[in-house]
């Protein structure tokens, strides 16, 4: 019998603790990914639903933190696989949205007037930022940022998510051009922050 | 011509952040950028954006309010009434 993952053997105080210890973690990086709190909250119970089913057949041979975060990670990629399947399938030329026939941009670009030094500490812009990357099509804004962010290998991601090299770069592609043009059109609007 | 509409410079400003241009691609990006201005801060907009992000990490972005305390009550009693079905 596993004694490492002893502390997720079902019984009540022990899925209540499981909560106490990880939920705030494991929904900090869920909403880093999901950018919906619902999404991310429900990543967090599945996760925590999973890993207490499992505990009794865990063999125990990496840290509870490290399993819990895998499961975590695979849980964010069945919740996007879940939404496309709910969701209509993107169209297959969304290019259109932003090109004309002839191939011209329909919304040229202006610029982005991003904050001054670290946008990151700028609190606004790192909500219009969220704003902007849950308006994208979840596969997408999951591509980006593990692309992105975390300078995840192209394979890693392409694994990730489960598409081909030649759809992550699509995936890629389109999230740059929805992103920039969401932050352009909110961004610029706001203006240079006041403070 | 259609390798410069703006549709194909955009792929391969995409194409460049990627690391995925021939070196003979990466020769020819910047003509067309010159004779089209949007296309030009389309790119610019690309660098940005990664610079940007760069100094990011997986949690920089993040919902600044976490897990809520209802959401948490809801999580505890999920897995609380799933108990009842395991086995």
């Amino acid at each position: 019998m596993t004694t490492s993952h002893a502390a997720m053997e079902p019984s009540p105080t022990n899925s209540d603790r499981s909560v106490d210890t990880y939920g705030a973690d494991l929904f900090r990086l869920a909403s880093a990914k999901l950018f919906r709190r619902e999404d991310a909250e429900d990543a967090v119970q599945e996760t925590l639903l999973a890993a207490i089913r499992a505990a009794q057949d865990f063999r125990g041979d990496s840290s509870e933190r490290t399993w819990l975060f895998g499961i975590l990670h695979h849980k964010i990629v069945d919740q996007i696989r879940a939404a496309e399947r709910r969701e209509r399938n993107e169209s297959l030329d969304e290019d259109a949205a932003y090109f004309d026939d002839s191939g011209h941009w329909r919304n040229p670009p202006r610029g982005l007037s991003l904050p001054p030094g670290d946008g990151l500490l700028n609190r606004e812009f790192m909500a219009q930022l969220r704003d902007c990357l849950r308006d994208l099509p979840r596969k997408q804004a999951l591509a980006f940022i593990s692309q992105t962010l975390e300078d995840q290998d192209s394979e890693a991601t392409r694994k990730e998510l489960g598409v081909t090299s030649t759809n992550l770069w699509v995936l890629l592609h389109r999230a740059r051009l929805g992103l920039r043009a969401c932050l352009e059109n909110h961004w610029s609007k706001k203006g240079a922050p006041s403070r | 011509m259609s390798w410069m509409s703006c549709r194909e410079n955009a792929q391969r400003a995409s194409d460049a952040v990627d690391g995925r241009l021939s070196l003979c691609g990466r020769a020819i990006l910047w003509l067309p950028l010159i004779v089209c201005p949007p296309c030009r801060v389309f790119r610019q907009q690309l660098h940005q954006l990664r610079s940007l992000l760069r100094q990011a990490e997986p949690t920089s972005l993040a919902d600044p309010e976490g897990l809520s305390p209802a959401a948490e009550q809801r999580i505890k009693e999920a897995l609380r009434s799933d108990r009842g079905k395991t086995n």
